[in-house]
């Protein structure tokens, strides 16, 4: 019964028409043109291959942590974790390599990303403690954690007596910086991690059982959803991906264990680019595709503004301006309805 | 019925709850492919009985048989894989997932292979087959929120078929559906019917009992009053069986004189929850609102109150002011034009400037003293932030300030269509009136300090004028207001609504009005101390002392403390909205005393109530609501359970 098919059918991709693409993600990507638009004209070296290579390998890590917060946010949770968890990878993937080798360093690195998002999960799951509150707990224990293990300094790099060996540091930088032919691996990573995400949202019942636990809770819970383990593999898949952003940008920073690297505005930018994307706040609504729009556009403003030589603290008054104009838009479409 | 296999038979059920005999040994029985119907007033033990059948609760005593074998039904899982579900009034839907991923949620049919993709297509395929099956036509990839209500039921229908359900409940299924729309759901539970299923169906319209039902049981107070088959049975039998709940209690009720009207409220509607709502409230009456839960009872209090916004309709409250308080329809003065007015006057200052010339001359200004208070220097040099050496004398800034005013009566006009073309031409006309009768006192006086002055300070005064002016005719009827004319609400839900639990018996009698207690500008605690308790010896509040936290009272004295708050609040219109609700016999009698000596007092008492012997124990006057419709206004000595309970559940 396609009663409710519109009339102009007319297929864009993948079978999608131009009417499923909701009116949020039109006007996000007429935003993006127009953005690249002004860049065009406003700068001179914008509009190269070299520079959306290089702007895309440099905030590779953004994509992931974006990724994981879109999953949490859309099953009505919250992961101010993030930032912490990436400088514990840090500098534990750090200490592993310098140990036992690249390979061994990056699952330790992964592990300890998944083992703090479980531990996240397990205090919203089990303990049913407010996402915000529990996250809040992994931000300061895992902060801690990494100045402690390190006694507050960078490992590596400019450290005597602890550098990585050649081999170990030159996989590790080509883990961010290599090319595979002409398309740099960051490229890759994130299509991977893009196509999982999407895949799991869209076809697999976890997929669907976070959406139903973000629209609501007690349905699905009433419908037999297995509300610790999702929340626990939810949480443990956002903590896995915040791990391999942390190894992202350590590689791509100084290859070194640096105890602050999440410790900047990481969090707020994976925030941002998710509601930016379209993911709603409150859960039940959005998805990975919003959120990498959403990445493009923080990246790109950004990238932009630099070429532009306008500062820092101006550039943050700009992304903020860009979150409150797309939350509001979305905020009026919905009071309409 | 023709002989058909048994469903489900509850034999002698038997359910309390600490201070309630909820259920007293009832029998129901369902057939297969019938639909049954369950009557009861508020409160005489339907939905216990539906939550026992659904696992939810358990009952003391009794059995349950499903299909001829004896069952226990210890939580609401097994209840479902036995086949019952229930669909409440509050649907149990997840709004941004799809119709068909709504239907399968929890069992999903998962592919073959290591991807473990869901067979969505197969779920799309099952859902258009059942919603064929209920011959409704549903976009099954459309998101639930966008669906009507009746829609939204239909898609919880068709959730119950996929669980394989034998015994399906309805919670008053068509309490917020339209004429066809309740069509469209009855053909969908004959089509039902027509499987197999065996239907139980709650409802308060009592016109619907002959429409689709086949039995119909009715209970009263917990009690089983009996089966019978709908073609055998008149309504008026029913409504007889349904009433008659013991009249023994005791009301303290005495005759009294009314005053004059108190409260007026006159085509009250909020579209779709209430409509057209009228009546008058007295000085010393005691008004009893009737109905059944859900026919708009706290929704109307609530706007009464200002604390839900209504679509038309005043309410008056007369005493208190003489003024009329319209609710809707009324523009208030929004934050971005008063801030628009504020930039065109000042805007507009060198205008004044110009037109008095000499008056201030910024160029001779000697810095060296500083400008005398309250003086267009002072105003310049502190407002503005310094002296304006270059007020200009160019067409300039009065162009700026023409069109900034052109745009804020522009704005007006796009954006708040709600305003009356009266209001604007008000509003246009009262700030230029304003203006020019600034300009015209200023150019009377000659002497220069003095202009400056009245130029300087007329114009702020101008501003506040306005905004007073705004105030006389624009305003929205709000709790606050409501309040400050002496409106008080007791709600319902006294435990959240009315009350800080945590906090003592002092504050929350004192705090909704703090003013009362403050002596140059400090809170008097002395003051507080003898107030609360002649407060709490006035309306026998059971507390050990004041500074008890609240949540250590009984349901009675915490009542009792709401009405003490609202008494200190010197609120002489009071709603009550279920006052005994879960309070014990004494403290009943007590609250009902309590209510009688305010309105002997000369205070206005509305009391809303599901109880019909409270209602027609202490009210002068009953009026009844049904689906948000007035339907009657009986006086005490006419009124008669039988009565008012057709008023509240049949269509005229």
């Amino acid at each position: 019964m396609s009663a409710a098919a519109s009339t102009g059918n007319e297929k864009l991709f993948l079978g999608y028409s131009v009417k499923d693409i909701p009116f949020e993600r039109l006007l996000l990507i007429s935003a993006f043109i127009v953005l690249m638009i002004f860049y065009t004209f406003a700068t001179e070296n914008f509009l190269t291959l070299e520079n959306f290579v290089n702007v895309v390998r440099r905030d590779a890590w953004l994509f992931f942590i974006a990724y994981a917060q879109t999953l949490v946010i859309i099953s009505a949770g919250f992961d101010l974790s993030q930032g912490s968890i990436m400088s514990v990878v840090s500098v534990m993937a750090w200490s592993a390599m310098l140990h036992f080798g690249f390979f061994i360093g990056l699952i330790a690195g992964l592990g300890i990303g998944l083992l703090c998002g479980v531990i996240n999960g397990f205090f919203v799951g089990v303990a049913r403690v407010q996402p915000f509150i529990a996250t809040l707990g992994m931000l300061f224990i895992g902060s801690g954690a990494a100045q402690l293990w390190t006694g507050g300094l960078q490992m590596g790099g400019a450290r005597e007596g602890a550098t990585l060996p050649k081999h170990v540091e030159d996989a590790y930088v080509l883990l961010a910086k290599g090319n595979l032919g002409p398309i740099p691996f960051t490229f890759i990573w994130i299509i991977i991690a893009l196509a999982t995400m999407w895949y799991l949202l869209k076809y697999t019942r976890f997929g669907t059982y976070v959406y139903a636990l973000g629209g609501n809770e007690q349905t699905a819970i009433s419908a037999g959803i297995n509300f610790p383990a999702m929340k626990i593999a939810i949480f443990g898949i956002g903590g896995l991906l915040c791990g391999f952003a942390g190894l992202l940008l350590s590689a791509s920073v100084s290859a070194a264990g640096e105890p602050r690297l999440g410790g900047g505005d990481q969090l707020l930018q994976s925030i941002g680019a998710t509601i930016i994307g379209g993911t709603h706040i409150f859960g039940g609504r959005g998805g990975v595709l919003g959120t990498t729009l959403g990445v493009f556009l923080i990246i790109f403003l950004v990238n932009g503004l630099n070429i532009m030589g306008i500062d820092t603290y101006r550039q943050q008054i700009v992304v903020g301006l860009v979150i409150l104009a797309s939350i509001w838009v979305s905020t009026l479409r919905e009071q309409k309805n | 019925m023709p002989e058909s296999k048994n469903l489900l038979r509850m034999m002698e059920i038997d359910k309390s709850f600490p201070g309630v005999h909820a259920l007293k040994e009832v029998d129901f029985d369902l057939a297969e492919g019938e639909i049954h119907i369950l009557l009861g007033e508020n409160g005489a033990g339907k939905s216990t009985l539906i939550k026992i059948l659904a696992g939810m609760y358990h009952a003391d005593s009794g059995q349950i048989e499903i299909s001829e074998t004896p069952t226990i039904i210890p939580d609401a899982r097994t209840g479902r894989d036995l086949g019952i579900s229930v669909i409440y009034q509050e649907l149990n839907l997840v709004p941004d997932l799809s119709v068909a991923k709504n239907i399968f949620l929890g069992r999903e049919p998962v592919l073959p292979g290591i991807m473990k993709r869901v067979d969505w297509a197969r779920v799309e395929q099952e859902s258009l087959a059942i919603m064929e099956r209920l011959d409704v036509k549903i976009d099954v990839n459309a998101p639930v929120r966008s669906l009507s209500v009746a829609d939204q039921q239909m898609v919880e229908i068709a959730r119950a078929l996929v669980f394989d359900c034998k015994i399906l409940v309805m919670d008053e299924p068509t309490s917020s559906l339209s004429g066809h729309e309740i069509e469209e759901l009855f053909k969908a539970v004959n089509r039902l019917r027509e499987h197999g299923v065996g239907i139980i169906y709650i409802s308060h319209r009592l016109e619907e009992v002959h429409e689709i039902g086949d039995r119909v049981t009715v209970l009263r107070d917990g009690e089983y009053m009996g089966t019978w088959e709908v073609k055998e049975v008149e309504l008026d039998f029913l409504i007889t069986q349904m009433v008659g709940r013991t009249l023994d209690e005791k009301f303290p009720w005495t005759p009294r004189e009314h005053g004059e009207v108190a409260l007026r409220v006159r085509g009250l509607t909020r579209n779709g929850v209430f409509e057209d709502i009228n009546f008058d409230l007295h000085y010393g009456e005691i008004v009893g609102l009737s109905g059944l839960v859900g026919a708009g009872r706290t929704e109307v209090a609530r706007a009464v109150m200002g604390a839900d916004p209504v679509d038309s309709g005043t309410v008056e409250m007369t005493r208190a002011t003489k003024e009329k308080e319209e609710i809707q329809n009324l523009p208030h003065y929004p934050l971005w034009m008063a801030i628009l007015d504020v930039v065109v006057l000042i805007m507009a200052l060198p205008l004044f400037t110009v037109i008095f010339q000499g008056i201030y001359d910024p160029v001779t200004l000697n810095m060296n003293s500083p400008p005398p208070l309250f003086s267009g220097k002072w105003f310049y040099e502190w407002i503005i932030g310094g002296p304006l050496y270059n007020i200009p004398n160019g067409p300039t800034p009065y162009i700026v300030a023409a069109g900034l005013v052109v745009l804020r009566q522009a704005g007006l006009w796009f954006m708040e269509r709600q305003y009356h073309w009266r209001t604007l031409v008000i509003d246009f006309a009262s700030w230029y009136a304003l203006a020019i009768g600034a300009m015209v006192i200023t150019s009377l006086f000659t002497q220069n300090f003095v202009l400056e002055w009245v130029m300087i300070w007329g114009g702020v005064a101008m501003v506040l004028i306005r905004f007073l002016t705004i105030l006389t005719y624009e305003r929205k009827w709000t709790p606050t207001l409501a309040i400050r004319r002496g409106l008080g609400l007791l709600p319902e839900d006294r435990k959240t609504q009315g009350l800080t639990q945590v906090l003592s018996v002092a504050f929350n009698t004192t705090s909704a009005n703090l003013r009362r207690l403050i002596k140059r500008w400090l809170l008097n605690l002395t003051m507080e101390k003898d107030l609360v308790d002649e407060h709490i010896n006035q309306l026998k509040i059971m507390t050990p002392d004041q500074e008890t936290q609240i949540r250590f009272l009984s349901g009675g004295n915490q009542q009792k403390v709401v009405l003490a708050k609202w008494l200190f609040r010197r609120a002489n219109v009071l709603i009550f909205d279920e006052p005994t609700r879960g309070i014990d016999i004494g403290a009943k009698f007590e609250v009902h005393s309590q209510m009688l000596q305010l309105a002997k007092d000369g205070a206005a008492v509305m009391m809303i109530s599901s109880e019909l012997p409270e209602i027609l124990g202490m009210s002068d006057r009953i009026l009844v609501m049904r689906e948000g419709q007035l339907t009657a206004d009986i006086g005490r000595n006419d009124a008669t359970q039988e009565q008012i309970l057709r008023y509240a559940m049949t269509a005229d």
